[in-house]
């Protein structure tokens, strides 16, 4: 029973384009100073004047929220370039050519991937010290391994089929059977993994600022800003309310993005 | 007794998808008397299937059945409630199918699958259900019956595997057997053994058969009527003799076509390939570091010679190292010793599945362009030209140089493939199961491409394949191929063993 | 036999090489065991003489090794942020209540995604699929820590069915402890019960698309029958493999949740040891943590063997 609308791809592109939107506004103007202080403001309910409230130091919490979310997106997105990029190279010389270095690198995968990344990160952030440029160190490379598996099981499946023999009788040399004829095949399972990966780091992110190894002070964040609330939770839960619904937005939007995409291509 | 067991009438299926509505099944009507063996021959899209899986009550949610009526002693299926038409199925009218290995579940036991129509019809202890299942799975001609019953599905080969469905499709009170194409996937010495047991089932239980197959061979061989299927509706049906032997229909007219003969006169014996003493080995990895790694001898102590401008068939069944040998000759496999001795140019290959020859991310003229590019033609018009000429020399279209794969049919596919392999001027061919995986009608018509594109342009082709019939009347020369050797180089009336036995498998 | 065998070394080697690697990755870093110890006002000279008690000037290999034979027996060295405690003693201290959170985060997790998992597959694209499917999915977009608060503020702050902050150990009051754990179990559990569902309804999906599937009902099964008897195992083996990866994602979701609602658990020592630069408990944290997913895996391998008939093992 297939829907005449992919409601999934619909509305996961409303939701994403309205957080992009958000955040790419926010890096050019937001309604206050994200880290403006006004002692006298601090703690007001979300109202005509501040959307969201404000926080225990009287700082805009959407404004806030603009920049927190640019930063959690940027660090997501570079995560994922950087995980994508060595991953594809990765998982397409060790599946395509196979032999005891494909062994090796799929064993030290398998043990990375067996680990949740959150730990791993914590691990790598304790030994590189946090802020931005480590924490997208640590999660780009811990994205590596689900990248390059899920490129070397789709070689590993095109290497076989016979239009890529077809093409090796043709004289084609290997970098260009890679790239040039298994590749395009390849498009949709990367976008799926990319976006899943895109998600993970979203998370480990927001996990990790709010556990206080995430971007410093006084860059906003926020996970930060939802650890920070959980004192003031009774008299002003929209502190930790607007920041974790955000969060949730994001990832769902997401979410229902790529799903809606991988029905399109089916 | 009723002479009628099952009376389908007027049976319209329609298919669902995101579009309209599709008929896959129009108006089409057919008797199956007791004790009576009746086939339904057709090709992909004739609706075969479908009709075997609606009296079954096994459609996909996807169809459903618009009209008509199918009329089992009487009573009309179609108006039983599920509970109703549930006792029937694997107690009166039961099903086996194409595939059984994916027909059977993976983890549960063969004996524990097999008794479960008993469990479910009867009311039998478990005792009584384990002799019963041991002794139908002997009736079939199984061995070690009792190591069968504790043993999985894919410890069992594909033969076996279908003696273990018709075990347990008959293990009840059955009385029609619905067989869909139980022969298709098996090898053709195989094949012969379960016709020859539904034969024995139908002589001693006098069960009916309904025998669906593309097969016309094996129509012949076990059917006594016969019903052609084109498109959803049913074109022809009678005796099987009559329809075979003065088809009325335009349709049953061109199944029947016979194939292309070649003239069988080469004027040259100039080798075109020399192939001495070649021994291929396969080594299989098991994935893991330092497992063993198990080294195959495919293909043993061969020696060959291919002459210029002739059709060489090479036939044999799965495993006889024919394939190998193929690939091995064209390059994609460098683990053998002896010497190949390519004397003018590389042969290039056309291969066996047109869905999976083809390269489903490219347009067709991009595909085609491939071969010339790798050839060093950098002139992007002239690569255009030599495309366009090669379609239209393949018998298709220039406008269809910009379609994916997935919107042509496999017949077109295989043009392409062929055209893929001649761009270049190549002049020597191997074409590995071509025409295998198509449907019979198309089989002609590629088969007839390659006769007129092999005089044409003067080829030297080596065509691979487990079809005797096909392989007699194309090639100047056939060689047989068993357990990777050559047993005989046919000439009129077989001489080895393995050759008569392939020779009588082939049913005619 | 042989295979388990095997199995088994590779797995003390992976323990052995990670243990290496933090190892020396830690004794790389500046940050200074002897300073964190004796603090930033202590002169150069005092810095020397607790580096050459602590045996920070001996060659890495040599103090691994050290490290090695003492770990092997449980003494994982001092703790430096808390002097005069082992390391292996904090450990020991704060490993019920994690035991105990992720234990009972498991529970949750089996109890409630098996039933919906099934029902969603069996009525699947029908209404009470739809909606249980949305809300597994909303479900999977909220971080852990944030499924905490709202659960602390909605059960804590507004019903006052909770009461944040007051945890009571297993040993002291078993009863009391396993109450106060509900919620955070729940923080963890919930966004890992929606992957498992979706999981296993796809796995229950796929199956019943086989051919198997159509002969089962050839016989004469009706639904029920063909869902239990002949898919339902069928979809459980990926999803066995897929409990691997769960187990270890509630280990590291109860690090985050610890924080959350205070709970003196591993998760809090690691956060806390990580801030502090307390490299001693990092290391023995991290051997434990790489025992633990390694055993685990293990056991999942195993069990596929066994539960999966085409495998070949020895």
């Amino acid at each position: 029973m297939k829907n005449k609308y992919n409601y999934s791809l619909i509305s996961g592109i409303c939701i994403t384009g309205f957080i992009v939107l958000m955040t790419i506004i926010g890096n050019f103007w937001t309604p206050y100073d994200p880290n403006e202080l006004n002692v006298t403001l601090k703690s007001t309910a979300p109202g005509m004047d501040h959307l969201m409230g404000t926080d225990n130091l009287g700082r805009d919490i959407f404004s806030r929220v603009m920049a927190g979310t640019g930063t959690t997106l940027y660090i997501a997105l570079c995560t994922v370039f950087v995980g994508g990029f060595f991953g594809t190279i990765i998982g397409a010389l060790t599946g395509y050519f196979g032999g005891w270095i494909d062994e090796i690198v799929m064993r030290i995968n398998d043990i990375i991937l067996s680990f949740p990344s959150i730990l791993l990160a914590l691990i790598f952030v304790s030994i590189l010290g946090s802020g931005q440029f480590n924490i997208i160190l640590s999660l780009g490379i811990l994205f590596i391994p689900s990248f390059a598996r899920i490129v070397r099981s789709e070689i590993i499946r095109l290497k076989n089929l016979d239009f890529i023999e077809s093409a090796k009788v043709m004289g084609a040399g290997h970098l260009r059977i890679i790239f040039v004829h298994m590749m395009p095949n390849i498009v949709v399972s990367m976008l799926t993994t990319a976006a899943i990966g895109f998600n993970n780091a979203i998370l480990a992110e927001a996990s990790m600022s709010y556990l206080g190894i995430g971007v410093q002070p006084p860059d906003a964040s926020l996970g930060r800003m939802i650890s920070q609330s959980q004192a003031y939770l009774f008299n002003a839960p929209w502190f930790a309310i607007f920041p974790g619904i955000v969060i949730i937005l994001t990832i769902l939007g997401f979410n229902l993005m790529s799903e809606g995409l991988r029905r399109e291509s089916m | 007794m009723e002479k009628e067991l099952l009376e389908v009438k007027n049976l319209t299926v329609s298919f669902f998808d995101h579009q309209a509505p599709e008929k896959v099944l129009d108006q089409v009507s057919f008797v199956v008397n007791h004790g009576e063996i009746v086939g339904i021959v057709g090709e992909s899209g004739s609706g075969k299937s479908m009709t075997s899986l609606s009296i079954m009550g096994l459609l996909s949610s996807h169809a459903s059945i618009s009209s008509g009526e199918i009329l089992w002693e009487g009573t009309d299926l179609l108006s039983l409630k599920p509970e109703e038409l549930r006792k029937l199925k694997g107690n009166e009218m039961s099903m086996i199918f194409q595939e059984p290995m994916t027909s059977l579940n993976p983890v549960i036991k063969i004996g524990s699958q097999v008794g479960e129509v008993l469990k479910i019809h009867t009311t039998m202890p478990g005792e009584m259900i384990k002799s019963k299942v041991l002794e139908a799975l002997r009736e079939v001609g199984l061995r070690d019956v009792n190591t069968l019953y504790d043993q999985y599905p894919h410890q069992l080969s594909g033969g076996m595997r279908q003696r273990v469905m018709i075990a347990m499709a008959m293990l009840n009170e059955t009385k029609l057997l619905i067989a869909d194409e139980p022969t298709t996937a098996l090898d053709v010495t195989v094949q012969s053994q379960i016709l020859d047991l539904l034969k024995k089932v139908h002589q001693q239980r006098q069960t009916s058969i309904l025998f669906i197959s593309h097969d016309l061979n094996v129509i012949k061989e076990i059917c006594q009527k016969v019903i052609v299927m084109y498109e959803g509706k049913i074109v022809e049906a009678g005796e099987v003799m009559q329809v075979f032997n003065s088809p009325k229909h335009a349709y049953t007219r061109r199944l029947m076509t016979s194939l292309p003969k070649v003239t069988k006169e080469i004027i040259t014996k100039t080798p075109i390939l020399y192939i001495k003493d070649l021994n291929i080995f396969y080594t299989e990895s098991n994935g893991r570091i330092g497992s063993k790694r198990h080294k195959k001898h495919i293909v043993k102590d061969l020696s060959l010679e291919v002459y210029e401008g002739e059709i060489l068939g090479i036939v044999g069944e799965s495993g006889s190292g024919k394939s190998t040998l193929a690939k091995t000759v064209v390059g994609l496999h460098s683990d053998y010793s002896g010497e190949i001795k390519i004397i003018k140019e590389k042969p290039s290959m056309v291969f066996q599945d047109p869905y999976s020859s083809l390269n489903p991310a490219k347009k067709v003229g991009w595909i085609l362009e491939e071969p010339l590019k790798n050839g060093g033609i950098k002139d992007k018009s002239e690569r255009r030209r030599l495309v366009e000429e090669m379609l239209s020399k393949v018998g298709l279209e220039f406008s269809l140089r910009n379609r994916y794969p997935r919107e042509l049919s496999g017949g077109q596919r295989q043009r392409i493939s062929i055209g893929c392999a001649l761009i270049n001027h190549n002049r020597f061919i191997i074409a590995d199961e071509a025409v295998s995986a198509l449907d019979v009608t198309i089989q002609s018509q590629i088969l007839n491409l390659l006769v007129r594109l092999h005089s044409e342009y003067e080829l030297t082709m080596m065509f691979i394949s487990h079809d005797l019939n096909i392989v007699r009347s194309l090639c100047h020369r056939v060689i047989v191929m068993y357990e990777g050797e050559i047993v005989e180089e046919l000439d009129g009336k077989p001489k080895h063993a393995y050759t008569q036995m392939l020779f009588d498998s082939m049913l005619h | 036999m042989k295979y388990m065998i095997k199995k088994i070394l590779i797995l003390i080697m992976t323990l052995l090489v990670i243990s290496i690697l933090t190892f020396v990755a830690f004794s790389i870093l500046p940050g200074d065991a002897a300073m964190t110890k004796l603090g930033i006002q202590a002169t150069p000279e005092k810095v020397e003489v607790m580096r050459e008690e602590l045996g920070l000037n001996k060659p890495v290999i040599i103090r691994y090794m050290d490290w090695l034979k003492g770990a092997i027996k449980g003494d994982f060295g001092g703790s430096y942020q808390y002097s005069n405690t082992s390391v292996a003693s904090l450990i020991s201290e704060r490993m019920s209540a994690t035991l105990l959170l992720a234990v009972i985060s498991f529970v949750f997790i089996f109890i409630s995604s098996i039933p919906l998992g099934l029902i969603s597959a069996k009525y699947s694209g029908k209404w009470l699929d739809t909606v249980i499917s949305q809300l597994m999915q909303i479900t999977m977009a909220i971080p852990s820590f944030f499924l905490g608060i709202i659960l602390t503020y909605i059960f804590g702050l507004v019903l006052k069915w909770f009461q944040p902050g007051r945890f009571i150990s297993p040993a002291e009051d078993f009863v009391a402890a396993v109450k106060y754990l509900i919620l955070p179990a729940l923080a963890v559990a919930l966004p890992k019960i929606a992957m498992v569902v979706k999981f296993l309804r796809n796995s229950i999906l796929i199956e019943t698309g086989k051919d198997y599937v159509r002969t089962a009902y050839s016989k004469g099964n009706n639904e029920n029958s063909v869902l239990y008897r002949h898919v339902l195992k069928n979809a459980l083996i990926p999803v066995i493999t897929f409990a691997g990866m769960i187990i270890a994602e509630i280990l590291a979701g109860s690090i985050v949740v610890e924080q959350v609602f205070s709970i003196p658990g591993l998760g809090r020592l690691l956060i806390m040891a990580i801030s502090s630069r307390d490299y001693p408990v990092v290391q023995a944290m991290v051997t434990y943590i790489t025992l633990i997913v390694i055993i685990v895996n293990f056991m999942v391998d195993m069990l596929y063997q066994l539960v999966d008939p085409r495998v070949k093992t020895v």
